[in-house]
């Protein structure tokens, strides 16, 4: 047994994980409940030496309503990797900072609360972070129109009249270029 | 402090000589640039000749981008859109999804990320045609399949098992369900360079994305808008739309979207279509219509111009109407209700069907005949949708003896469900379609069936699955074989054919290869029936002498104008006696345009 499935056996024993699973060799997933994710870290940094801290990210599940924060963290001894996956919700998207636990999650979560619009309790600094004078909805949520945004704010281009659907030009172009 | 030598102070400078010959972890000079991450997302490149302008990358772009253009040089043809992809620099965001949606794998990106000019216009450019530059680096791209975004598997469609097929004329593929149909609709991009391979122009994107939506009626009335016989289209067109499909590229042609099989699932989603459809055809007005012939171009022409207004009647020799799609086309592929319910509906707008009229020059012999004088005088334009009906023969000695029959006719009686005679071993001679659906035929009627073709396997007209099924139910392919005699017994029966082998040579033209008798291998194999399904060609003896003289027929076939007119006025003519495709859709076309042919004709335009 590799030390990945030992350790996929300690956190099915300790925390209530769903989906747990390794998408690829060297990377163990699991889904806990929000109250978890706390514990499940500070299991993998404190205690089996996941040390390294790799990234933080969010996934947009419009259809659930739900967001997905992602925690991947690294073991630098054992070359493994392991993602820690929470689901909140989506309308009141707010969680706790996890900031006091590896420093760079800071910058993670600001990013996160710009693009995503999440809420992170108890982080000292949640202010604009790349986008300037944003007043929109968050723009990597998944039902924000980029298009709708796009055209709204950056002017067409000179030389950009011509342009064709080839489903529309297939339909008239075709029969023309049929009888030559 | 001392006065004693200071060894280490002496020697320690000179440790640093170990250094000497070392790579130095300082910047180098002269400056060398630092390499780009392999994967890095830079400009455009894109390869003009495998790129078919499907349009995808432009579709996707969040930022319109990408605008589809004409280029120089770039005709559309089947298959090609003959547009390219246009690049924006002010709007890109390197995200290459774009990229990831390229059917062909011919839109990358290249590690080249610095461009500088003072004029913002210059950040237009297309890809593949100004800098070429940057196809020295390649960076991102989606060449495995992993990468792409396009769902690039069929689903799968079930069919009845060989052993069960033979022993039945019910249906053998069963169709999609509702759930299959929705994710196989889920897999079209829409771009719609299908259309450019389909000869009647049908709205494939637009069907398919209702299908998607569940909008199954919607649908059915986008196909019937250029197409009357859509569940026969649905279940044995020749399917040009698929082979042309931009997933063949990435994928095969076996896992292109199953336009057929969609096709098939919307019609067969209703009973019947009067309710669907509910056309309300245009009042009478006065002008009438004849039909020679009630096959796929023939219906065509009757039911669309009934939906203009015209009056419409259909001169069929056949008891029922629908061409060779009824006479020729064996009933597991395409069931008698089926097409009923399809003639069911072109009758309901007021189209009528006379089966059993013959057509005829001269003066009727019966209450069945009708003289073709007649029908010029009495109907404004006359429509020959008249197909092929000869057999062709093999023009090899013993082709009179009994037992010794033509596919056609064999087909037609079964079809028709007439008695047929045949022994227990036969032997079929081509490599069409017809051929296929012969040998498919007599295997239900447990004959021992080999079929002899001239040519190779890949040479074969007929349709890979065609062939694929029919060795499934056993029939034995015996290819570069060539009759050369049918041999009869002491009754005058057929007792076995002699044949010879064949080697393929290439053509030095450059055409495809041609096969040569190679000397003295012949063989005899015995055999109760010999069956040429070799081709068919158009019968014009029910036209009067002058009229033939006057078409000017050519190679067999009547040559018409882009409205559908033939060399005599008010004759207008399509289906396989006119084109040299000789499939469904392509009569399907003809028809549609000899509609608007007629009718510009008759109102005068």
């Amino acid at each position: 047994m590799s030390y990945l499935e030992e350790l996929k056996v300690k956190i099915e024993n300790m925390f209530s994980p769903e989906k747990c699973y390794f998408p690829k060799e060297n990377l163990l997933s699991f889904l806990v409940s929000n109250s978890e994710v706390r514990g499940a870290l500070s299991y993998l940094k404190d205690v089996e030496g996941f040390k390294h801290f790799v990234m933080l990210s969010c996934v947009d599940w419009l259809e659930e309503g739900k967001f997905e924060l992602v925690y991947i963290v690294w073991h630098p001894e054992k070359k493994v990797n392991a993602m820690v996956k929470t689901k909140i919700d989506r309308e009141k998207a707010e969680f706790q900072s996890l900031h006091d636990m590896w420093r760079q999650i800071c910058t993670y979560e600001r990013e996160i609360w710009e693009m995503f619009g999440v809420n992170f309790i108890g982080h000292p600094r949640l202010e604009p972070f790349i986008l300037e004078d944003w007043k929109d909805m968050p723009p990597m949520r998944r039902d924000f129109d980029t298009l709708h945004y796009v055209n709204e704010h950056y002017e067409w281009r000179e030389g950009r009249e011509e342009s064709y659907k080839p489903r529309d030009y297939i339909g008239e172009a075709f029969d023309e270029w049929r009888k030559k | 402090m001392g006065w004693g030598i200071d060894l280490k102070g002496i020697v320690s400078p000179f440790t640093a000589l170990k250094y000497l010959g070392k790579h130095p972890h300082t910047v180098r000079y002269p400056y060398e640039k630092k390499k780009t991450a392999k994967r890095y997302r830079g400009f455009h490149i894109n390869d003009l000749e495998k790129c078919v302008g499907c349009g995808n990358c432009a579709k996707i772009c969040m930022n319109e981008t990408i605008d589809m253009v004409k280029v120089e040089g770039i005709e559309p043809k089947t298959g090609d859109s003959g547009l390219r992809p246009k690049v924006d620099y002010g709007r890109c965001c390197w995200c290459a999804l774009c990229v990831d949606v390229c059917p062909t794998g011919s839109l990358k990106l290249s590690t080249d990320y610095v461009y500088v000019d003072e004029d913002p216009n210059s950040f237009l450019y297309i890809p593949g045609l100004e800098r070429k530059e940057y196809e020295k680096n390649v960076g991102w791209t989606c060449e495995t399949d992993l990468d792409s975004l396009l769902d690039l598997e069929r689903v799968e469609m079930k069919i009845m098992p060989p052993d069960e097929r033979v022993k039945t004329f019910a249906e053998a593929v069963y169709g999609y369900t509702v759930e299959e149909a929705k994710r196989e609709a889920e897999r079209c991009t829409g771009c719609g360079v299908c259309i450019s391979a389909c000869p009647d122009r049908m709205h494939i994107p637009d069907y398919i994305k209702a299908i998607r939506d569940g909008q199954f009626d919607e649908s059915v009335r986008i196909i019937y808008d250029n197409n009357p016989l859509p569940e026969m289209c649905g279940k044995v067109c020749t399917r040009r739309c698929e082979f042309n499909c931009i997933m063949t590229h990435r994928a095969g042609k076996e896992n292109a979207i199953a336009i057929r099989w969609l096709k098939r699932f919307a019609c067969e989603q209703f009973e019947s279509y009067e309710e669907v459809l509910n056309l309300q055809p245009q009042p009478l007005n006065g002008k009438k219509v004849a039909i020679v012939g009630g096959g796929p171009s023939g219906l065509t022409v009757a039911y669309y111009l009934r939906l203009k207004g015209y009056e419409t009647v259909v001169f069929e020799e056949m008891p029922k109407a629908g061409g060779m799609t009824m006479a020729g086309i064996p009933k597991y592929r395409f069931p008698i209700p089926s097409l009923d319910k399809q003639l069911n509906h072109i009758k309901s707008v007021g189209v009528e069907i006379r089966e059993n009229t013959k057509v005829v020059k001269g003066e009727p012999k019966s209450n069945n005949e009708v003289s073709f004088e007649k029908l010029k005088e009495e109907f404004d334009a006359v429509f020959l949708g008249i197909g092929l009906t000869q057999p062709m023969k093999l023009g090899v000695e013993g082709e009179d003896l009994e037992g010794s029959i033509q596919a056609l006719p064999l087909l037609k009686a079964v079809n028709f469900g007439e008695k047929i005679n045949v022994g227990q071993k036969a032997v079929v001679i081509g490599g069409g379609n017809v051929a296929m659906d012969c040998v498919r035929v007599l295997r239900r009627f447990g004959v021992d069936v080999t079929l002899s073709y001239r040519r190779r396997e890949v040479d074969m007209p007929a349709d890979n699955e065609e062939i694929h099924e029919a060795k499934e139910e056993g029939v034995v392919f015996r290819t570069q074989t060539i009759p050369v005699e049918i041999i009869g017994d002491e009754n005058g029966k057929v007792k076995a054919i002699k044949i010879q082998r064949a080697e393929m040579v290439p053509d030095p033209k450059g055409g495809r290869p041609r096969p040569v008798p190679i000397e003295g291998a012949y063989e005899v194999w015995e055999c109760d029936n010999v069956i040429a399904a070799i081709g068919q060609k158009a019968d014009y003896s029910f036209l009067p002498d002058d009229i033939v003289e006057k078409l000017d027929l050519q190679w067999g076939k009547i040559p018409v104008n882009e409205r559908g007119m033939t060399k005599v006025e008010g004759i207008f003519a399509g289906g396989d006696a006119v084109n040299w495709t000789a499939d469904a859709i392509s009569a399907i076309a003809d028809g549609l345009k000899a509609v608007k042919g007629i009718d510009e004709y008759l109102s005068g335009k």
